[in-house]
């Protein structure tokens, strides 16, 4: 095996492995290396044809390719090497990567990892629908990579289930260009994607959003011919007696995303249940030394503007490795509460100015997100409206954390 | 008569809630930022959106180029001009923010390339 070594090795080329790298390079770190699968870098944003990208840095609403061209040519300015066309097989816990490369395996040597895959997409397997399998059922993001890339359209007459933003973008695409959505289903009783997205790609078109409700079969032989839906109750389950059917088609399932952590599993990366990515010290480095992690591989975004700021934050860290050869060790425990899905990062060092990242688990307005050490309130931040799809920041800084030993962070309503 | 608009400018999605009386705004409330009380406005007289879609590129190393109208069009007319995008074909290369179609629908807005493509 043709061996290779390098200070960083960045696995995926999308916003977050971009955006480490231009930080990297441009603060002088020379010996760096973007491993990317793909043909193209950009990661998903290449297939994200709409606009709404970009709004906080570049303060208007840019599409998925126009963003990543900012940071594709920033980093190609600062001539970082990109293996396109290389997919890491594996990667060890002392930092060896395993790539397959044109029929070829090249191992990577790194003094530091940044892992930046991404995430993948929840499938019907996953969710556990009943029925037959026809064929006219695709998940929303492999939809939109056929539609935007290939040109292929998946169907005619379409149901979507789940109300994420993938589901609502695609409803609103597929109308545009001539099919008809017949409904997005969502359990839930509020819509999972940003409020905009409901309005500009459902309201706009009429497309009728039916909430508190599910697909409990599909019909069909070669094709999938119809879908039963149901109404849910509280504990989440079909109600008998609530079923109608729906000719259709084609089923399109935007059920959420799961960060992609065979690697980080595979180099014994502690991951978190909550997030379902790695576990985090504020220097977004993971349980194993000299490996980091940001983006939707760490925890689902849903602005990729926090995705390219929490890279630079992590190449903060990177240096900081680099320069000693090891990262101050974190001690303080940061547990999320009542109210919250998760916080991150989930140890800190209380040496300095932390930004926290958090998801509510209910929507609501006036609401406080508090921190606390052992029940004495640190610092509390109000916000005027949360929402489970919205990402929620706060800062702490040095200064609060004087004494501390462990953190919570809950919601108060 | 009161209703409430959510405003789509940016995630923050404010839910403004609009007084009105006829085509005549009372009051505006909830908005963080004029950006959203432009937009409100807007949308009570005639809304307007960025179409972004993509076209047929020939001779390139990809086969589809996305593209955007640069300014927001009335949302009437973004059947329109899908219709006309659909017919559209370019020849590679394609760089981003080439127009592709002009003034598209007689909209005053041009549809311009949001990717670049290299020729084959
Ligand atoms: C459909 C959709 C719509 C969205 N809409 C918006 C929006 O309107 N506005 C907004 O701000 N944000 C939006 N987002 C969010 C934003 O696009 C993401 O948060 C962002 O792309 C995440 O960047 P990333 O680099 O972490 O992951 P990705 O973009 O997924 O990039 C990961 C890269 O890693 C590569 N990779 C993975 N595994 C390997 C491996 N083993 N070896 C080599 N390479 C590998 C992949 O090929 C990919 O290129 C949307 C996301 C999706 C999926
Ligand atoms: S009012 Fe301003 S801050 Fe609020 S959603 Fe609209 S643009 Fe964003």
């Amino acid at each position: 095996m043709k061996e290779k070594k390098v200070d960083v090795a960045i696995i995926g080329g999308g916003p977050a492995g971009l955006a480490a790298a231009a930080k990297l390079a441009g603060d002088g770190i020379g010996n760096i290396l973007i491993i990317e699968r793909n043909e193209w870098l950009g990661g998903i944003l290449e297939q994200c044809i709409h606009d709404g990208f970009g709004l906080e840095i570049f303060k208007k609403s840019l599409t998925g390719p126009e963003y990543a061209d900012y940071y594709i040519r920033k980093v190609k300015k600062l001539r970082v090497p990109c293996l396109l066309s290389s997919m890491v097989i594996n990667l060890s816990r002392d930092r060896v990567l395993t790539v397959a490369r044109k029929g070829e395996l090249l191992a990577v040597r790194a003094k530091a990892v940044i892992l930046a895959m991404g995430c993948r997409e929840r499938t019907r397997g996953a969710l556990c629908i009943p029925g037959t399998r026809p064929s006219g059922i695709y998940t929303a993001g492999v939809a939109q990579n056929l539609i935007n890339l290939k040109n292929w359209m998946v169907g005619k007459r379409l149901v979507i289930l789940g109300s994420g933003d993938i589901g609502l973008i695609m409803a609103r695409r597929f109308t545009l260009e001539g099919a008809k959505v017949l409904a997005v289903v969502e359990k839930l009783p509020f819509a999972s994607g940003l409020e905009r997205n409901v309005v500009q790609c459902l309201n706009d078109f009429g497309i009728p959003l039916l909430l508190e409700r599910t697909v409990v079969d599909v019909h069909g032989r070669a094709r999938v011919s119809s879908v039963t839906i149901a109404k849910v109750g509280p504990c989440g389950r079909p109600i008998r007696g609530t079923e109608r059917k729906i000719a259709c088609d084609t089923l399109l399932i935007s059920a959420g995303l799961i960060p992609e952590n065979e690697l980080s599993r595979g180099a014994g990366v502690i991951l978190d249940e909550r997030t379902v990515g790695p576990l985090v010290n504020e220097f977004y480095e993971t349980s194993a030394k000299g490996i980091f992690t940001c983006g939707n591989v760490l925890h689902v975004h849903d602005i990729v503007d926090w995705v390219s700021f929490e890279a630079e934050r992590l190449a903060f860290g990177v240096k900081e490795y680099l320069k000693k050869g090891c990262i101050a060790p974190s001690k303080i425990d940061v547990k999320a509460g009542g109210g919250l899905k998760y916080v991150l990062p989930q140890r800190v060092s209380g040496a300095r100015t932390v930004e926290f990242a958090m998801r509510v688990d209910q929507p609501g307005r006036n609401r406080a997100v508090v921190f606390r050490d052992n029940g004495r309130i640190i610092r509390r931040f109000t916000f005027n409206r949360v929402s489970p799809p919205e990402m929620i920041r706060a800062k702490l800084e040095e200064s609060d954390f004087k004494g501390i030993k462990m953190l919570s962070v809950d919601i108060e309503r | 008569m009161k209703k409430e608009y959510t405003c789509i400018i940016c995630p923050a999605s404010c839910v403004i809630t609009v007084t009105s009386r006829g085509r005549r705004i009372i009051s505006l409330r909830g908005a963080k930022c004029q950006k959203g009380i432009a937009y409100i406005k807007g949308e009570l007289i005639h809304p307007r959106r960025v179409l972004t879609t993509t076209v047929e590129v020939r001779k390139g190393r990809i086969d589809l180029v996305s593209v955007r109208t640069r300014s927001a069009i009335p949302r009437s007319k973004l059947i329109p001009a899908m219709n006309i995008l659909a017919r559209r074909a370019v020849t590679a290369p394609v760089k981003i923010g080439d127009i592709i179609v002009k003034n598209v629908a007689n909209t005053g807005v041009d549809v311009i390339a949001t990717k670049s493509v290299y020729k084959a």
